[in-house]
């Protein structure tokens, strides 16, 4: 179990639309949606890739009469269908997307990232470089929504979503990749075989 | 944290029309007026979610642009702003085509999102789902080779519509019906206001014996000495009386634009730097290349 490729996905069934407008909530801890017994963290023998996020998207358009777009909500008069939804990555307490003026912003916008991609949302948005987790750190992912009424008052399955996929090294592997991370290698699986396939030709 | 992949989107949807623009987002669902063919900066331009001061880089900071989209509808064009620079130029290295638009990526050439509709025509934004549906554009553009921001070097990036996009804060005076002062002041019954029946307007101060209060109508009625507007929760047409005035604001689409950068930071800017030196590339692989040639010549 050295290298696993990992995936959390989180709906944010059962919330409070309105409760949600403005705030980062955790989707792991939040209290909203499916979430999990305590805060991810990475043990001393882990070391964790984030390598790909997706949240819930939304396309900015005219108002009209229509009351739904593209299988997401749009209220009437309204400018944005979908719940204008951002996905910020937090390692220990610091926030890893910023605005320009180097103020933490609320993160990767849905409609860049989709989660999930259609025909209609390809989404423009790649994590590269990737977001490292090293051994011993906390990491969280938060949600911030600004359009509460492309949800239902209590949000139902599927209006709201989000998905991490990272990489779990574990044990002799999140050794590897810490070396490589202090070689200036990218951690990916390829380099800590390749790593190894060193390791095992120098003996 | 030396390389960190980055965004920025910017729309110019605000939490109420009286309120261009804020610093932080907020929930919202007006989309601000913008005038045809004027550029606006997406993070201090006054329309929409802005930041705090321009965006720089410090001595310790490169920052290299990779990706740029905008919605495909009102002709939105992006430009890039290196100092004062215009990075987009026509053919004849001028930053303004002879219509009085200007230069940069359409958004139908790079969308955003990538897979919107397609608006009837390039510079009308999609009012109807029977305009477009099925349709999604997708990008025929790739920045490559990437835009470079230097240590100390201020950027900007602009964003501009060939076509006006909602109705600026205009104040009407009017009445309902004809009397005395029907031929000067009863802009309601006249079509110069802009409105239509079924626009939708949000009135941010009224005056006369009866103000109006805040808040979102729909006009009803507009033609000869009739103007009937309502609230969106009560379908009755509203008296206004002979002294009525107000201050309205007509929606406008929503817009949005999205920039991806990589922020590097300290030794990583250094050796970004040094690789520009080089004639090399700088992107995140070949700064990782630099790092372990100095390792293994032992150069750190």
């Amino acid at each position: 179990m050295a290298m696993r490729s990992q995936v959390y996905e989180w709906d944010c069934e059962g919330a409070t639309a309105s409760a949600l407008v403005g705030t980062k909530t955790s989707i792991f801890i939040g209290g909203a949606g499916n979430n999990i017994t305590k805060p991810a963290e990475t043990s001393a023998t882990q070391f964790i890739v984030i390598e790909d996020v997706g949240v819930t998207p939304s396309e900015y358009l005219s108002d009209g009469s229509i009351t739904s777009y593209r299988g997401l909500k749009l209220a009437s008069g309204n400018e944005v269908a979908g719940p204008r939804a951002y996905l910020q990555v937090t390692i220990n307490t610091t926030d890893y997307f910023l605005d320009p003026d180097g103020i933490g912003s609320d993160g990767v916008p849905g409609t860049a990232a989709p989660y999930p991609k259609t025909t209609f949302f390809q989404g423009n948005f790649n994590l590269y470089p990737d977001v490292y987790v090293l051994p011993g750190q906390t990491f969280d992912v938060g949600v911030t929504l600004y359009n509460s009424s492309a949800l239902s008052s209590t949000v139902d399955k599927g209006e709201l979503q989000a998905f991490v996929k990272y990489t779990l090294y574990d044990g002799p592997d999140a050794l590897i990749a810490n070396k490589l991370l202090e070689m200036g290698v990218s951690v990916n699986p390829g380099n800590v075989d390749w790593y190894k396939r060193s390791l095992l030709a120098g003996q | 944290m030396a390389m960190r992949s980055q965004v920025y989107e910017w729309a110019n949807i605000v939490d109420t029309p009286s309120n261009t623009s804020t610093t932080r987002r907020k929930g919202g669902r007006f989309g601000s007026f913008m005038s045809a063919n004027k550029q606006y900066s997406v993070f201090t331009g006054g329309v929409g979610n802005n930041i705090t001061r321009p965006a720089n880089t410090n001595a310790t900071q490169f920052i290299v642009i990779e990706d740029l989209a905008v919605s495909p509808h009102l002709g939105a064009t992006l430009q890039v702003t290196i100092n004062t620079t215009d990075y987009f130029q026509t053919p004849d290295t001028q930053i303004k085509y002879t219509d009085g638009s200007f230069a940069g990526v359409s958004g139908l050439a790079s969308p955003y999102p990538r897979g919107a509709r397609q608006p009837g025509a390039a510079n009308i934004a999609p009012t109807s789902i029977s305009v477009g549906e099925g349709t999604a554009v997708w990008n025929t553009f790739a920045l490559y080779p990437s835009i470079y921001v230097l240590p100390g070097q201020t950027f900007d990036v602009k964003v501009m519509l060939d076509t006006a996009n909602g109705v600026e804060a205009s104040t009407t005076t009017g009445i309902t019906t004809v009397t005395s002062n029907a031929s000067t002041a009863n802009e309601f019954t006249s079509t110069s206001h802009g409105m239509a029946a079924g626009t939708e307007i949000f009135v941010s101060s009224s005056s006369g014996t009866t103000p109006q209060d805040t808040g979102y109508y729909n006009v009803h009625s507009v033609g000869a000495n009739v103007f009937g507007i309502s609230t969106e929760q009560d379908a009755t047409d509203i008296t206004l009386d002979a002294d009525e005035e107000i201050v309205f604001h007509q929606n406008g689409a929503g817009v949005a634009c999205f920039v991806k950068y990589t922020l590097y930071d300290g030794p990583d800017a250094l050796i970004a730097n040094k690789l520009l030196e080089m004639g090399v590339t700088v992107n995140p692989n070949n700064v990782d290349w630099y790092k372990r040639s100095l390792l293994e010549n032992g150069g750190v």
